[in-house]
This record gives structure tokens, C-alpha cells and sequence, in this order.
């Protein structure tokens, strides 16, 4: 049984914090993944998104359309996220671009260094390739591979219809598979997807 | 006849499963016979793999949700005044007399009396007891016609009530012409249909005797089983039906995915198809059925408003949403190569002990079932042991991708968190 987001905003109006936790949960991966799209891998994806969350709840009184609250809260993680950056500007220019983070796993072990190195590298390769598309597709990308959402979650949430969606990342992924088609054979690319 | 542009633009849809059971039949169809537009999926599917695991390792892996809703009151009083630094400059502004002082109290007052009359309320008018609300796990939702609701082991029962508390174990029984909806902790909605039975073991899983069933699980990735005299229906998420009529078992979807187990066999079902269990060890292949007009009899029973309001009130707070790992997935590319085993590696945790058991479905391109294994918890209690290898009864050839699903006995044992779960697994080549 699902709520439309129309009612829980209603509900939250009243006073109702656990329908707030309702939204969190249905837009936590799509609000994560968009903070991360800006803010990328200097582990602040989570404050922006958390942030981001907590600025929507202060305004939800200001939300014209209760329908278009997927939208609403996808410029409000944006305007967190560039107020983050233009907050740490400073601080990540004089910065060492971190490692890329990834949980340990004894894939890593058995493969030693090297496979870490090549790995970072292909995460490179793929974050350049992403960013030389159309800024329109950057973020679909980002919210189906980061967080493996569905088109109809995108949709809710970029506010474009599913059929944009679909076409958006049938462009993008081709344009991406032409700059990557040489990268992966031959090593092993064992992954792990959520459904 | 479909084009070969026409396919290319439904490639990532394809692969991303969001084409419909008739795109997909036609999809497949051309892709069997177009070698041109086969090395293009293939190509697609690389690039897929690869953007999947360079991302894979920054997702958010744990629900924001609780930490964030304990912050909330926080917020609520610094919305009233805007923000705080406004209010404390206020007030060093305009220092405050004492008929400032006064009204400051009023809303602790207003608030102390509100207390006050709901307590008064609470204890003079009739209410569920606490302790019946702290064990249901749902609540009925719609009854009609002769239904009974007996207690788990209770010879008979009593006809089903609206708003009825539903507990572990709870039978509900249909006759001819009637029809019963639960609400149930996750949030899942349930309908049975006429002529049947089923037993509600918890808040994700039903025995069904005979009959009809309809459930909506919701799509947050919870695990939801449920059994019948004939197979195992594993559900991540969906819309879907499963009857047991004539020692038949069907499983009808509407929308999302579901496993349909028996035995050793194992199909994938998808949105608009239905799997059929007639006899034991043999499942029909998924085959492509009008899912709505199959469902036209749930739709029919509808909840009653007041009843709802009253599982939203007293039990939907209790989901368990985001709470419970359901199922790891993974994708491995042989690119064709013969594979002759798959290792699971976990982290090994010396102060585990009562791991639940895993079963492991391993498909091919297409979602074609290749085998099942049963992995027990024990397994992973063992310190000196940190992997194992599951050897496939004869090598799988000719395949592009494996699909490697663990789904978790949440009943067997604990369901892992991360750090301690299974963490990868390897094709080994010949």
C-alpha cells in the first residue's frame, strides 16, 4: 500500500514527523545521488543530502503543488549542494583529490594492488566519460547506476516523463558505450546491483 | 516486423527491465535473429556492467530515514521563529516585561492543560489494549459475505470484523462470494479471494491452502514469501497473485518481479506474465497473460476508509522498510568463457553465530534458470572459513551474463548487516 507523496506532505503539515520518514525513505537514494552528482566523492553526499532533507521539511509550507514535491526537493538538494560548494570552494581547490572509496572486499586482497589502481582508473575513465555528456543526462545516469533507480522513480523525481527518461538514458548510455567499448573485457568485473 | 533502429532505442530500456511482456517477446525475438543487433546488446550490456561497478562502491547502502526524522523537532521549533540567531537577537533587542513573561508561559500552559484532557480521554473512553496492538502485525481492512478469522491453533474461529487486529499465525478463511483485505506491517496489502484459506505467519510470509490471493508489496526491496502446498513464491516488490486451486499452483503479476520456486526449479516472473506449478519438481515457463483482467476480482474489494485510518495510525509506524536486507544481487560477465564454479568470499566474524542460511539462484542471459543451491548458515560460523565453492552439476557454456541471486532464510537465522555479508563472488574460467 502506497501513499501518494500529496498525502504524506498533508500529513507532515499536521504535525506527522513519521510521514516525513516516509518521504525520506522513498527519496533518500534519488536526493543522495543528486547531492552526489554535484558534490562527488568527498564523502559530503550524505551531509548534503541530509541537509537538503531537513531545508524541505523548514519549507514545506512554501510547496505551491503537494503533487510536485519529487521536483520541488530535487532544486532543493541542488541549492543545498551549491551552497556546500561554494562554502568548501576554498578548501577543495588546495585538496588532494581522496581515493576512491569503495567497502573492502577479499576480491581486493587476492588481487593485490594493481587491480585497486585499475579500478580507480576505470572509475576515471567513466566519471570524464559522464561528464562530457549533455548536461540533461548527466544526472538521469547518475541516479539509475549510483542508486539503481527505476525510470518511474527518476521520472517522480527529475519531473520529466518516463518516455523522456527512457529515451534520455538510451542516448546516454550509447554515447557512453562508444568511449568505453575497449575498457572491462578481459578482467574480471564481478558487481552487485540492488533490485 | 520490427526495425533494427527500433531495437537499438530499446536496448538500455531492455536491459534497465522496463519494457513491457509484448516489447520484450518482440525485443528477443529479433535479437535471436539479428546478429548485428546482438553484438550491440552485448556491446550495451558491457558498457552497463562497467558504469555499475565503477558506481558501485559510493552508493548508499543504509536508510537516512530514523536520523533523520529524530532531528525533526529541532526543526520544528526553529521554523516558527525562522531561525534561531533571529530569535536570540530579537530578544537581545527587546528585553522582555514581566507581562512577556506571563504570556511566555501560555503555551506551556495551553500545552499542560491539552495533556491534561487527553489524558482524561484516554482513560475514560474504550481503546484497543496496548499489548494486542504491540503484537499484530496488521489489521483487517475489508470483509464481506461468510468469512472466518480463528487465532493460530484455535479449532474455529469467529466471522472476520473490520479492523480487526490480525496476529502471527492468524487464519482467514473465505466461502463462496466473499472476500477479506488485510493491511499488514511494511506496508502490504493483501486480498483474498472467495473459496479460500490462508495462515498469516508474520508480516512477510503466507501459507495459502487454497484459493486466491492479491498482494501489493510495495517496491522498497523487502522480501516477501509465500507458500503453497505446491512451490514458493519469493517476491521483491510487486504486484502480483498467486492461486492454489485443483493442487494448481498460478502466479500472475501485474507489475515489478517475482520468483516462483519448486523444488529444484526456479522461473523469473515479470509484469504481464504467469508461471504455473502442476505438479511436483515442474514449472511452466513464464508465458505472456492480460494480468489485470486475471486480477479483475481484487479490485472488487475495497477497504473501508475508517479501517485504514486505523492501521495508518496504530501500526504503519511499525514498518520494517528500509530495516531488513532482502537480497544481494550480482552480475558476472564470463563473456561466453566455459564456468566451471562460483566462490562466495564473506568477511569472517569469529562472534557470529546463528547466521540464516542463503538460497542461491544462478540465471543467464535472458533470466534462463541454470541452478539452485541451498547454502546453510552454519557455514559462515566457521572462523577457519572464509569462502566457498559451488560447483554447478556441469559447467555453464555460452553465456554472456550470470545473474547470482542470495536470497536470505530470514527465519533460519540473523539476516547480515553490511560489513558482514557475503561480499563477492568470482567465475572461475577454464
Amino acid at each position: 500500500m502506497q501513499f501518494e507523496d500529496a498525502q504524506l506532505v498533508y500529513l507532515c503539515l499536521d504535525g506527522d514527523t513519521d510521514a516525513f520518514g516516509r518521504l525520506v525513505e522513498h527519496y533518500q537514494g534519488a536526493v543522495f545521488a543528486t547531492a552526489y552528482y554535484y558534490v562527488g566523492r568527498h564523502g559530503a553526499a550524505e551531509d548534503v543530502a541530509q541537509d537538503a532533507f531537513f531545508q524541505a521539511y523548514r519549507n514545506l509550507r512554501r510547496l505551491n503543488d503537494p503533487h510536485s514535491f519529487g521536483p520541488w526537493l530535487r532544486e532543493i538538494t541542488s541549492r543545498t549542494a551549491a551552497n556546500w560548494l561554494r562554502k568548501h570552494a576554498k578548501r577543495l581547490n588546495s585538496e588532494t583529490p581522496l581515493p576512491y572509496k569503495r567497502p573492502i572486499s577479499i576480491e581486493d586482497h587476492r588481487q593485490g594492488p594493481a587491480s585497486d589502481a585499475e579500478r580507480t582508473e576505470l572509475y576515471d575513465r567513466i566519471q570524464r566519460a559522464v561528464d562530457t555528456l549533455p548536461e540533461r543526462y548527466r544526472l538521469p545516469v547518475v541516479l539509475r547506476f549510483l542508486q539503481e533507480l527505476s525510470y518511474e522513480e527518476i521520472s517522480e523525481f527529475t519531473g520529466e516523463s518516463q518516455e523522456e527518461i527512457r529515451g534520455i538514458l538510451q542516448q546516454a548510455v550509447r554515447k557512453l558505450r562508444d568511449s568505453l567499448q575497449d575498457e572491462g573485457k578481459g578482467e574480471s568485473n564481478w558487481f552487485r546491483v540492488r533490485k | 516486423m520490427v526495425s533494427c533502429t527500433q531495437i537499438e532505442n530499446s536496448l538500455q530500456a531492455y536491459i534497465d527491465g522496463e519494457v513491457g511482456a509484448s516489447e520484450r517477446a518482440i525485443f528477443e525475438q529479433h535479437v535471436d535473429e539479428c546478429p548485428i543487433c546482438k553484438d550491440s546488446l552485448r556491446a550495451q550490456q558491457r558498457a552497463n556492467a562497467m558504469l555499475f561497478s565503477a558506481y558501485s562502491g559510493e552508493r548508499l547502502t543504509h536508510s537516512l530515514r530514523y536520523r533523520i526524522v529524530a532531528h525533526l523537532p529541532e526543526i520544528e521549533s526553529v521554523r516558527i521563529h525562522d531561525s534561531v540567531v533571529d530569535l536570540i537577537n530579537e530578544r537581545a533587542k527587546h528585553p522582555i516585561s514581566l507581562w512577556g513573561r506571563v504570556g511566555r508561559l501560555m503555551p506551556v500552559a495551553a500545552i499542560a492543560i491539552l495533556l491534561f484532557v487527553t489524558l482524561v480521554l484516554r482513560y475514560s473512553l474504550p481503546e484497543t489494549p496496548e499489548p494486542l496492538v504491540a503484537m499484530s502485525i496488521g489489521v483487517v481492512t475489508a470483509a464481506s459475505g461468510v468469512t472466518v478469522h480463528a487465532p493460530k491453533d484455535a479449532p474455529s474461529g469467529e466471522p472476520a470484523g473490520l479492523s480487526e487486529f490480525v496476529l502471527r499465525g492468524d487464519q482467514l478463511e473465505t466461502r463462496s462470494g466473499s472476500g477479506i483485505m488485510l493491511s499488514l506491517t511494511g506496508p502490504t496489502s493483501l486480498k483474498i479471494g472467495e473459496n479460500s484459506r490462508v495462515r498469516v505467519e508474520d508480516a512477510r510470509s503466507v501459507m495459502l491452502d487454497y484459493g486466491r490471493i492479491w498482494l501489493d508489496v510495495g517496491r522498497d526491496g523487502r522480501l516477501f514469501k509465500i507458500h503453497t502446498p505446491r512451490g514458493q513464491v519469493t517476491v521483491f516488490g510487486t504486484v502480483f497473485s498467486v492461486s492454489h486451486i485443483n493442487n494448481e499452483t498460478q502466479v500472475t503479476v501485474e507489475r515489478g518481479e517475482v520468483q516462483v520456486t519448486e523444488g529444484d526449479e526456479f522461473r523469473q516472473v515479470e509484469g504481464g506474465q504467469q508461471v504455473v506449478a502442476k505438479s511436483a519438481g515442474e514449472l511452466t515457463e513464464p508465458a505472456l497473460v492480460n494480468s489485470r483482467q486475471e486480477h479483475s476480482w481484487a479490485r472488487r474489494i475495497m477497504p473501508d476508509s475508517e479501517a485504514e485510518k486505523l492501521f495508518s495510525r496504530r501500526l504503519q509506524s511499525r514498518s520494517p522498510s528500509g530495516e531488513l536486507p532482502s537480497r544481494q544481487v550480482y552480475m558476472v560477465s564470463p563473456y561466453t568463457q566455459e564456468v566451471t564454479a562460483i566462490r562466495l568470499y564473506w568477511q569472517p566474524d569469529q562472534f557470529l553465530t546463528g547466521h540464516c542460511s542463503y538460497d542461491l539462484y544462478v540465471s543467464g542471459d535472458n533470466d534462463l534458470p541454470i541452478f539452485h543451491r541451498r547454502i546453510e548458515g552454519s557455514q559462515f560460523s566457521n572462523p577457519g572459513v572464509s569462502s566457498l565453492e559451488i560447483v554447478p552439476d556441469k559447467p555453464i557454456v555460452g553465456m554472456e551474463t550470470l545473474e547470482i541471486r542470495l536470497v536470505p532464510d530470514y527465519k533460519s537465522g540473523r539476516i547480515e548487516i553490511d560489513d558482514v555479508q557475503v561480499k563477492a563472488l568470482v567465475v572461475e574460467g577454464s
